[in-house]
């Protein structure tokens, strides 16, 4: 009963001061809702993409060989497939089950080649498993019956300038080390809006790829799909115990690592979000509550008085808390639940960057937030608790008071002067309405302090998150560029299209003179680029190879810093390659060993070269060293029957920034309209819009920081105007116009605003130098490997010219928020005013 | 028998480096029963010598006995419940908690002391008929008047029967008629219920009704 009287007055004392309770909680509301939002995005997202791609593709886990995860061989293949089938289908938690031989070969359509991965599925059951069969755009599925029929993507067969009825030929290694060779044709044009698999994957039937690659009979997986996506490792777990140990079992996380990597990268940045306003929303919070208690500073004290005890006391004000933070928590999972349900329905366009998201495996341009009820009870229980946790030291506050002090309205002198405060003085010597701003300041320097952490908490957080994404694109854009694009790079109409050997630059030497003549050129280099399968006795991997002259490419390019083993190219004409440990590892290749070669070369023919690998480059970027090799020009030219041209010259500046500038000096330069040049951001669109894609969450996040920065200096005003009734209204009766009234809570808000913003640039900048030097490691997140350019130490780096404007308009924003509590300190009634204690 | 006895009851207070003498070795016997007043001019310690009896502000030197307890060595804890069960308190304003009904107001004290539901509610009902205020016992202070808010912060004053009741300057904000109306209603308490009162105050309507006058000047009594 004792109990339900401080809920009672916890509850009584939130109505009371309607304004502030409503303030306090659309404070929490909206933090709420912001996270519910942002982690509904992150994990609608997340889901997406595994739903995409296992959907699309690999199904929730796939039975194999043991150790062809690791080493996808032919030689890792296996018969039974039947009756693993009959005995594994529908039971449990399997909901469909299906066979799948799958192997790299080069696809060539009428005049082009590319390198894909074949597939072989039996189409009925295949349907069962995966979704692809839904996305087709053309014609049909594959047929059982029809040996000959093939389906792909869109893009790939745009790239291939194929259509439905047209002949595409395969080759590849067969199980048994011979060429493998088949006619097919397209029946089937499909698009899923996920890269990998519009661009690089064709279908055929089962026994057609058995045919193909010598597997008669034998399969090289079992995929399957459950009728739950969260019961994969149980699921993982059954089968391994059912298998014996000839057999592999994996689950969508180890079938795709990267997706994994992704996941969980989406997630730290998440928490790390989540973190950064958990502290606004706390320090807002708190600066409520204890405005809220100095404000009632009579009423507890009279209450202790009486004979309430001060534990009594610290917890109706713990109530009031608890009660502010539960409604503050229904209303804000209510608001987002609302606004993240209406994007999932709607979906979120992400429109010009939808390539940026494309470029993750699984994702397509618009994204369906989800919100899960498991997230969102632990959001809002540890909001709950941050809520009544901040207001554990105004609690305590209160059950301290001095009972007669706290009844006479005394308060204690404060002591505590600010030397800032002086320093202004001293620059304000006339200006009285200052001054009475800068004392309503200091006479409550604890408030002062909550309110700039407030505002300095939010603009340290964004700073960071600013920093962070700097740092991100500074060395994306160097490493990237360095190692291999270069910052400009001139090129036929069209080349980096199709990468075609008959697209070349024409009078090489002439057109490299002439780039190099450029005051903004520091070096150029001729390359000759084109799109190749290499093989090992035992592999395939698609490859991009470079031609270059090792001279005039170290000039431009580092790549050559990164050799772990053996040297870069020598200076003759050797048949030699340098390649990356990734590619090394799959195609399961050493130093010193050869390697062939097989490209469509400029006559129409398939040229093929064995090269010696001389050395061996780690990037620390798995896509450059997986899919990246350079060898001599002379090489590269026999390979495609080309004389003595060069595809590209790529070109290093002296300063990255003057890319646009040279461009136009060089475009000016060129005689043939045939000829371009492009910078790196077309080199690597890509990253261009990934970044771009960063940019434009970190613009939402901002938004936010800034809704609840603002709602938390606007309540910490309107609060103090509101303790100050009885003195604003003096100065009304003594004869101040409203209009000065309301200076001085503009200057309050001034000086708070401008020393919140020099405290968060101080903590902020102080945060950044740490990162800056220590480094942020991602590698346990092992998403860096896929994105070009980015190694796994990020090291946070400010720019101004990004930051400068956020933070002109965090203090624009806070002088904003002031508005209205002068407003209403200067309406007060100085009669009413003066009545009130 | 001694409601209150004070001995060389001294309180000094400091303000940076000036020492107020408020109170000056003050000597002073209060019978149960009596109806008190104590008066003198602002600054006299007619204030400061309440809140040492309320055992709201501990002396800086000499001994004080409420209801036959010395204060002195009671923990803050002790001091918190001897206010909450001996102790009656008026202010001089706001002397409600502006949240709770007239009821509630008067049912707060002897919620603390933990007396049950139907007793406690009964008790508030009779105490509030007591002072005038039977029916409005559902408003709020706000919706009363100063006069209405006193006797509402009396009848919590006397509900829990305490040794003593302390009112400092209890009708410095209400109308003389409102202010004798309130005087009237304190002295018949004490007639009829025994309660011993003591104010502080410097209204002449408070002193004439007073059956004991205290003068204090500079921190010393002095009739």
């Amino acid at each position: 009963m004792r109990q339900r009287v401080f809920l009672r007055l916890a509850r009584r004392g939130l109505r009371r001061n309607l304004r502030r309770s409503v303030i306090t909680l659309s404070a929490i509301a909206t933090g709420l809702a912001a996270l519910v939002f942002l982690w509904g995005y992150v994990d609608g997202t997340n889901r997406q993409m595994i739903g995409n791609i296992t959907g699309y593709l690999t199904g929730h886990l796939q039975v194999h060989q043991r150790g062809y995860h690791d080493d996808p061989t032919l030689d890792l293949t296996f018969d039974r497939a039947d009756a693993l089938m009959a005995r594994f289908d529908k039971q449990g938690r399997i909901a469909a089950i299906a066979p799948r031989v799958e192997s790299q070969a080069l696809a060539s359509g009428a005049e082009k080649t590319r390198g894909v991965m074949v597939i072989g599925v039996d189409p009925e059951r295949e349907r069962r498993v995966t979704t692809l069969h839904r996305a087709l755009k053309q014609g049909a599925y594959l047929d059982a019956t029809d040996r000959q029929g093939m389906i792909l993507g869109d893009r790939l067969a745009e790239i291939l300038r194929v259509n439905v009825g047209a002949e595409v030929a395969l080759v590849t290694q067969a199980a048994d080390g011979s060429i493998g060779a088949g006619r097919f044709r397209v029946r089937g044009i499909y698009r899923s809006g996920i890269d990998v698999i519009d661009t690089s994957l064709v279908f055929v039937t089962l026994p057609a790829a058995q045919a193909l690659l010598s597997l008669e009979g034998r399969v090289t997986a079992l995929i399957a799909r459950l009728t739950e996506l969260d019961d994969v490792p149980r699921s993982v777990t059954e089968l391994r115990r059912e298998l014996d140990t000839g057999f592999e079992v994996l689950g969508w996380e180890a079938l795709m690592p990267e997706l994994a990597g992704n996941v969980a990268l989406h997630k730290m940045f998440a928490y790390i979000i989540l973190f950064v306003m958990f502290v606004v929303v706390a320090l807002g919070i708190a600066n409520t509550i204890l405005m809220g208690v100095m404000e009632r500073t009579h009423e507890f004290g009279m209450m202790l008085a009486l004979g309430t005890r001060p534990v009594q006391v610290a917890r109706t004000v713990l109530y009031e808390a608890l009660l502010l933070g539960l409604g503050a928590v229904a209303l804000g999972s209510a608001f987002g639940t609302g606004v993240t349900g209406y994007f999932g329905y709607r979906g979120i366009d992400l429109g010009d960057y939808s390539q940026a998201v494309q470029m993750m495996p699984g994702l397509t341009g618009i994204v369906y937030p989800s919100v899960r009820l498991e997230y969102l009870l632990l959001l809002a229980a540890t909001l709950l608790t941050t809520t009544v946790c901040a207001s554990v030291y105004p609690a305590w506050k209160a059950a301290r008071l001095a009972p007669i002090d706290a009844i006479r309205g005394a308060r204690p002198a404060s002591r505590t002067r600010l030397p800032a405060f002086r320093f202004a003085f001293a620059f304000l010597p006339r200006a009285v309405f200052a001054r009475l701003a800068l004392r309503g300041i200091a006479r409550n320097p604890r408030r002062a302090l909550l309110t700039l952490g407030a505002l300095g908490a939010g603009l340290a957080a964004y700073l960071f998150l600013s920093a962070f994404t700097s740092g991100f694109y500074l060395q994306m854009r160097d490493n990237a560029t360095d190692l291999i694009a270069g910052h400009v790079q001139v090129e036929s109409n069209g080349f980096r299209d199709e990468y075609d050997a008959k697209l070349m630059l024409a009078q090489t030497d002439r057109l490299l003179a002439r780039v190099r003549a450029s005051p903004l050129v520091a070096a150029a280099a001729p390359r000759l680029q084109a799109q190749t399968m290499a093989s090992s006795p035992t592999k395939s991997e698609p490859l991009m190879i470079y031609g270059v002259d090792p001279q005039a490419e170290t000039q431009v390019t580092t790549l050559h810093k990164k050799i772990v083993e053996g040297a870069y190219l020598s200076d003759g004409r050797a048949r030699e390659i340098v390649i990356g440990r990734k590619l090394a590892e799959r195609l399961r290749v050493r130093l010193g060993e050869k390697i062939v070669l097989m490209a469509p070369a400029a006559d129409g023919s398939l040229g093929s070269a064995a090269l010696r690998i001389v050395g061996i480059v780690d990037t620390g970027n798995d896509m450059i060293d997986r899919t990246v090799a350079v060898t001599h020009m002379a090489v590269a030219r026999e390979l495609l029957a080309v004389a003595s041209e060069a595809s590209t010259i790529a070109v290093r500046l002296y300063d990255i920034d003057t890319a646009e500038a040279a461009v136009a000096a060089l475009t000016a330069g060129l005689t043939a309209p045939v000829q371009r040049v492009v910078t790196w951001k077309t080199l690597l669109p890509v990253m261009v819009q990934m970044l771009d894609l960063i940019r434009v969450n970190l613009r939402v996040i901002l938004i936010v920081v800034f809704a609840v920065v603002a709602l938390g200096v606007m309540n910490t005003l309107l609060m103090a105007v509101l303790e100050r009734t009885r003195e604003f209204g003096l100065q009304l009766a003594l004869g101040t116009q409203p209009a000065q009234i309301v200076r001085t809570v503009l200057y309050e808000s001034l000086v708070l605003g401008a020393l919140g913003l020099g405290a968060g640039i101080a903590a902020g900048a102080l945060i950044v130098g740490y990162f800056h030097t220590a480094g942020f490691d991602l590698s346990r997140y092992a998403v860096t490997g896929r994105i070009p350019g980015l190694t796994s130490v990020i090291y946070p780096t400010i720019l101004l010219g990004n930051v400068w404007l956020p933070i002109a308009a965090l203090f624009l924003t806070s002088l904003a928020a002031a508005l209205y509590p002068a407003w209403r300190a200067a309406r007060l009634d100085a009669v009413q005013a003066l009545r009130h204690v | 028998m001694l409601s209150v006895r004070t001995k060389k009851l001294t309180k000094i207070y400091r303000q940076d480096s000036i020492e107020v003498r408020a109170l000056d070795g003050v000597d002073l016997d209060i019978e149960s029963g009596e109806f008190m007043a104590l008066v003198g001019p602002s600054g006299s310690g007619k204030s400061t010598l309440l809140n040492l009896i309320g055992g709201l502000d501990r002396p800086t030197s000499g001994q004080l006995w409420v209801d036959g307890q010395e204060l002195e060595p009671l923990s803050t804890r002790a001091l918190t419940d001897l206010r909450l069960r001996r102790i009656g308190f008026v202010f001089q304003e706001f002397n409600l908690i502006p949240v709770l009904t007239a009821l509630e107001n008067v049912e707060y004290v002897m919620l603390l002391q933990g007396v049950p539901d139907s007793a406690r509610r009964e008790r508030a009902r009779t105490i509030l008929a007591d002072v005038g205020l039977a029916g409005m016992e559902d408003r709020r202070p706000g919706e009363l008047s100063g006069g209405q808010q006193q006797r509402v912060a009396v009848a919590r004053a006397i509900v829990s029967e305490p040794a003593i009741v302390l009112a400092d300057e209890p009708t410095a904000n209400l109308d003389s008629a409102t202010g004798a109306a309130l005087m009237d209603l304190m002295r018949r308490l004490n007639e009829t219920k025994g309660v011993t009162f003591v104010f502080s105050t410097h209204d002449p309507m408070v002193m004439e009704r007073a059956r004991r006058l205290v003068r204090l000047k500079d921190g010393r009594i002095v009739n």
